[in-house]
């Protein structure tokens, strides 16, 4: 393999591998924002403690998830310099402003507030710290959508001018408001309920199973069926709504054999000699995700009704089925990935920049130690993470970390920790 | 403004997110590379950490803007900062999401934590020299893999965060750690401060990316001066002052880096031609006018949020102090 496809390999691996845990990221906080409004709104004790026990041990498998999900972002923001110089220096002036919005509004904002919620737990008033996962969730899907932005631009470049050579920057709202952008973060935000659901849905599933803690699952069980069916149901939907617009701004994605052929022939007589097809296997890619989608989505509502009063419990014998189910929305979101970004192949930036002229980085030997050492890094995070998120899972909201001590002196009104030692 | 003035202005916030970055993950870091031997028992180690705690995802978060910033607002210094130095940088990434997803997740099971520990100290090590190496290729003008003295930057990089984090524990650990750690500022005093000088008189000789000597000089007898006063007052019990002299020994390489380079911020001292000053390297007007307008006015408000927490989370780690990493 030469230097460029081991660079285009190590973005594939890291980003994929971050997708997968942002996904989980924001359909965690999701349910998060439910679960904390409940049990801080709750009138009664025992509710109050039930919502506010979901909200810890859901609240838990989030912030482990996160942990990684931070770590390989920093990664894959690093490769941008490190081994794309080529697109920074062609497109930075329209693309780079986005992802620096993404950084320091968004980003810095989530981990710093995220933090606060962490460690706030009987420390904070109640309301503040249910502020907070507000802000969390807000300035998540902010990220998101500015990552989008940035991609958005790679898909559909809007917004520009190429002066002296390189792309400047004259119109900000076009930049913003590229339909590419929103249709894929409106699609994404469904992908990421539906993962953020099943994770629940699958884990509430195995209790229900082992009937352990019912009361505390059974709700758990129909928020993560309810996210599911929305999510799913959206994101099948916006996928379709927005394939013509795809097959529009990039037309070989879209394209049957017979249009591939033409269209191939149309690039090279404006683009210059090439081979602009997509891959062979990328169709069936396609076929793979939209498969999740409808067959799914159509489960999931026929089975709608398991939602109503216990009946989660009762038809116990039919939880495995859903633990079944927890793969399908990982995988067709990886598919969808690959299919939005191999699909765009050769470009880089469509119509403005190939991927080959975008590439900036090392000797064949330093991409090789580079790309070995992030597979292996986050390859054994991603292991290590996942097997902890479902040692918790599975163990269930028995061990609670944020609940204080036994013994530990707290206020009885506010319920807060008075704070002992030294100082 | 003019555009020169703008692009001088997101200079030098992107000088303060890696300043903000190095100084309190400095904190982790050093935290990270003494944990181990200040504290025997997973107890003692918890507590260690929780002195970062609040604070860590905080602190680790700036590099990710300045990151950020030098990509929008410097597209081309960014490529070729950070494109020359690939190797060099893969090596300290992979140390640092080790580092990092390692202290968030190494509480979360009973087994293994041991090896969590291990991998927690490698990863800062392996960030910090990497980091100072970067810092040596910087003011050398000369990327690609690092040679001798970028090496022996990163050694005295990595003295100096050690030092950075054994004040902090000085100051905000329980007492067991604090006296351990008050006894390896004043042995870390005098070998660093041996390092700064090897640095600054082999600096002196390979140093080529250096335009304005005066601040490289400048630069060294500060970090000297704060390493000395750190170790004096760390005697004298003042372990509050010696973190902030700590403070400014991390900053001074930063301000060495960031300012004797000028007009330049990309320095290749085999090809004079390919480098890039601050002006050349920015990107263009809108851009940046779109960046001052909606990113400039975050960083001012986050860090004031962050400042709150440190007041929150005031009090030293004690033994009733809640535990989470």
């Amino acid at each position: 393999m030469g230097a460029l496809d081991l660079a285009r390999m190590q973005f594939a691996v890291t980003t994929s591998i971050h997708w997968l845990f942002v996904l989980v990221t924001l359909g965690l906080v999701t349910s998060l924002l439910y679960f904390q409004t409940r049990a801080t709104l709750a009138r009664k004790e025992e509710k109050r403690e039930l919502y506010f026990r979901m909200t810890r041990f859901w609240g838990l498998m989030y912030v482990v998830n996160y942990a990684i999900g931070i770590a390989s972002g920093i990664v894959m923001e690093f490769q941008f310099g490190t081994s794309w110089s080529g697109l920074s220096h062609l497109v930075g002036g329209v693309f780079g402003a986005p992802l620096a919005l993404e950084t320091i509004i968004a980003f810095v904002a989530e981990s710093t507030f995220l933090a606060l919620w962490i460690f706030g737990w009987h420390k904070l008033p109640k309301a503040v710290h249910l502020g907070l996962i507000y802000v969390v969730a807000i300035t998540a899907y902010l990220s998101a959508f500015w990552v989008l932005v940035a991609n958005g631009f790679m898909q559909n470049p809007v917004g520009y001018e190429m002066q002296d050579g390189v792309a400047v920057l004259t119109d900000v709202g076009a930049v913003f408001g590229n339909p590419s952008t929103w249709w894929a973060f409106a699609h994404i935000a469904g992908a990421a309920v539906a993962v953020g659901g099943v994770v629940i849905l699958g884990t509430s599933a195995w209790h229900l199973f082992r009937r352990t803690e019912e009361v505390f699952f059974v709700r758990s069980f129909r928020v993560g069926f309810t996210m599911a069916l929305l999510g799913v149901n959206f994101a099948f939907g916006t996928g379709w709504a927005q394939y013509g617009f795809v097959g529009e701004i990039q037309p070989m994605k879209t394209a049957d054999a017979a249009d591939a052929a033409r269209l191939n022939a149309e690039m090279i007589a404006q683009y210059g000699p090439g081979d602009y097809r997509i891959p062979d296997a990328l169709p069936g890619v396609f076929e793979m995700m939209a498969m999740v989608g409808e067959v799914g989505g159509l489960l999931l509502v026929l089975l709608s009704p398991i939602v109503i009063w216990r009946l989660a419990a009762k038809l116990r014998w039919i939880m495995p089925l859903f633990l079944l189910l927890v793969p399908f929305p990982f995988l067709a979101a990886v598919a969808g990935w690959v299919f939005r970004e191999v699909g765009r192949q050769p470009w880089i930036v469509y119509g403005v920049q190939k991927t080959a002229d975008a590439f900036g980085g090392a000797t064949v030997g330093g991409m090789w130690t580079s790309f070995i050492g992030f597979t292996a890094v986050l390859g054994a995070l991603l292991v290590t993470a996942w097997w902890l998120m479902l040692r918790h899972g599975l163990r269930g909201p028995r061990v609670d970390v944020w609940q204080p001590d036994p013994g530990t002196p707290v206020d009885a009104d506010s319920h807060l920790l008075i704070p002992q030692g030294t100082r | 403004m003019t555009p020169h003035m703008t692009a001088m202005l997101w200079y030098a916030l992107t000088g303060l997110l890696f300043t903000a970055y190095f100084v309190l993950a400095g904190f982790d870091y050093g935290v990270g590379l003494l944990f181990r031997h200040l504290a025997r028992d997973d107890d003692g180690r918890r507590r260690a950490l929780a002195t970062v705690g609040p604070f860590f995802l905080g602190n680790e978060v700036w590099l990710v803007a300045a990151i950020g910033a030098l990509l929008g607002a410097f597209p081309l210094l960014d490529g070729e900062l950070l494109g020359t130095s690939s190797t060099l940088l893969a090596v300290l990434l992979c140390g640092l999401v080790a580092f990092t997803a390692c202290v968030q997740i190494r509480s979360r099971a009973k087994r293994g934590r041991g090896v969590f520990d291990v991998l927690i100290a490698t990863g800062a090590l392996v960030t910090v020299v990497g980091w100072g190496a970067f810092l040596g290729q910087l003011v050398q003008g000369r990327h690609g893999l690092p040679n001798w003295f970028s090496l022996l930057c990163g050694v005295v990089f990595a003295m100096l965060i050690l030092l950075h984090g054994a004040a902090f524990l000085a100051l905000r650990g329980t007492d067991e750690v604090r006296a351990k750690a008050r006894a390896v500022v004043t042995a870390g005093v005098g070998p660093t401060l041996v390092g700064v000088g090897i640095v600054a008189v082999a600096g002196f000789f390979t140093a080529e990316a250096v335009e304005l000597v005066w601040v490289a000089v400048l630069g060294a007898v500060v970090l000297a001066a704060a390493v000395f006063l750190a170790g004096r007052w760390t005697t004298a019990g003042r372990a509050g002052l010696a973190v902030a002299a700590m403070c400014v020994a991390v900053v001074a390489p930063l301000l060495v880096v960031g300012f004797a380079r000028l007009p330049y911020g990309y320095v290749d001292a085999a090809e004079p031609v390919n480098s890039l000053t601050v002006t050349q390297g920015a990107t263009n007007a809108a851009a940046l006018d779109l960046l001052t307008v909606a990113a400039a006015p975050m960083i001012p408000v986050l860090l004031g949020f962050q400042a709150a927490m440190w007041w929150l989370w005031r009090r030293r780690v004690s033994t009733s102090t809640p535990l989470f990493y």
